[in-house]
């Protein structure tokens, strides 16, 4: 049996990873699957938290790490019944072509709606470590701890990824009037 | 401008997340308690799926998890700058009922661990502004008494960072005490002496806690100060700098009327000191 100042220990830190961590493990679901069925996937992932908070690491960058990856786990597990996939791909906002940028002090080079139609072209592989980077900045220690590979591994597959989304990017038919084109991008040989 | 920060530029105006949060949203608050109340026991329970509760009305942004609250009085006279305390709301070693007299070192692993976590906590704190010099200062003083530990970073033109924390608060919310700058008149210590850089007292939520650190001449391999309530408090010295620190607040006028402590030389002489800011 668990003494109750333990288990009183156990349920401060508990509570203070979930209050600190819930905002970006919900975005974080958010943009990896459908957004109805969020708030759920963070509950159960933060049970298996629970369950297994022994293995909570001291430092709190790895541990928001650790808990990402415990949540991008039970996400690829409830492929069931289809194929296994191996990635989590990342979902955009959807673009408009006339919509104004949602940051406007952004000094943006690329077209949104190009960027966007790049990405979907990115394999789900590409789209997790960049969005890995990206969107819930993560430096390549953690990130990698998130997906389970070695720093290296992640740093090497993180710039394919860049590659692969400038490759789109040069390859995609650029309509007249639309305001896209990348001052310094240059074309690949 | 880099290519590759447009593009990440341009990919977060593409976000597909809510930008506001609400952890004490009703929604995350039920959640938070029927987790609690399953037992945490692995292999007790089937495989976890929990019932959706009430969808609740978008999240409102909340205020940051841990308070930030300066130092009070300030008492604790830094370098030349900040001093900040993050009481932890739960837990913790109450009454420094842990602390020792003697510090014991950390593994090579401890202490770096102990010097990243300081080094975040500062930035995140009163260190926001010496961002430069947190990022290239090196650990010279890792320490630990009882669950506590004690950091020192310290890097160019005498800028140092100290943390002193209380391991036993929750991960998110650690309870930190400590101080950050650059000194104004930055200037090395003769071998035979001391120059303190963080002297005096301040509050956590274990209560109230004297400190002593700075810089030591390299003949300069034991320092102690005579508590009256505690005996012999030793400092760690290493790589030129030294730290210690004891609970209550002893020290509190120490930065304006100076506090004598006893020091042992490489030699084995021994010598008394009086700290002054």
């Amino acid at each position: 049996m668990t003494p109750p100042s333990r288990a009183g220990d156990r349920q401060h830190t508990f509570k203070s990873l979930y209050e600190a961590v819930y905002p970006d493990l919900l975005r974080f679901v958010q943009r990896r699957a459908h957004p109805d069925h969020a708030e759920d996937v963070v509950a159960d992932a933060f049970l298996v938290v629970w369950r297994r908070l022994d293995e909570l690491p001291r430092l709190q960058d790895d541990a928001r790490a650790w808990v990402f990856g415990i949540t991008r786990n039970r996400l690829l597990n409830e492929q069931r019944g289809e194929q296994r996939r191996r990635a989590l791909g990342v979902r955009l906002a959807g673009t408009t072509a006339a919509g104004p940028p949602a940051d406007p002090d952004a000094d943006l080079a690329v077209s949104r709606v190009d960027l966007g139609t790049a990405w979907t072209r990115l394999s789900e592989v590409h789209q997790e470590v960049l969005g890995l980077t990206v969107f819930e900045e993560l430096k390549a220690p953690q990130a990698a701890a998130v997906l389970g590979i070695s720093s290296v591994a992640f740093r090497l597959r993180l710039s394919r990824a860049r590659r692969a989304l400038r490759r789109h990017l040069d390859h995609l038919p650029q309509p007249s009037g639309t305001p896209v084109g990348v001052p310094e991008r240059t074309t690949a040989p | 401008m880099t290519l590759i920060r447009d593009i990440d530029t341009a990919l977060r105006s593409l976000d597909a997340a809510d930008h506001d949060v609400d952890p004490g949203s009703a929604r995350a608050r039920t959640d938070l308690q029927r987790i609690l109340a399953t037992d945490p026991s692995p292999g007790l329970l089937p495989q976890p799926r929990l019932p959706s509760a009430d969808r609740v009305g978008r999240p409102r942004r909340t205020p940051p998890n841990a308070r930030r609250v300066a130092m009070a009085g300030g008492v604790l006279a830094a370098v030349t700058a900040g001093v900040v305390a993050l009481p932890s709301l739960t837990g913790g070693d109450q009454a420094f009922a842990s602390w020792t007299r003697a510090a014991q070192g950390m593994t090579g692993q401890e202490g770096a661990d102990a010097a990243v976590s300081c080094r975040r906590m500062q930035e995140d704190g009163a260190g926001a502004e010496y961002a430069d010099g947190l990022s290239s200062a090196e650990p010279v003083v890792a320490e630990r008494r009882g669950v506590w530990t004690t950091v020192v970073l310290a890097g160019t033109d005498g800028f140092s960072a100290m943390c002193v924390t209380d391991n036993s608060t929750p991960l998110f919310s650690r309870d930190m005490i400590g101080s950050v700058g650059t000194p104004t008149d930055d200037a090395a210590p003769g071998p035979r002496h001391l120059i303190a850089t963080s002297l005096g007292a301040g509050t956590m939520n274990a209560g109230v806690l004297s400190l002593a650190a700075g810089t030591a001449g390299s003949q300069v391999v034991e320092v102690v100060y005579h508590s009256r309530t505690h005996g012999d408090v030793a400092a760690t010295v290493s790589h030129g700098h030294f730290a210690l620190w004891l609970p209550g607040d002893e020290l509190k006028d120490a930065s304006s009327n100076g506090v004598e402590v006893a020091v042992t030389y490489r030699d084995g002489s021994t010598g008394t000191i009086r700290l002054t800011l």
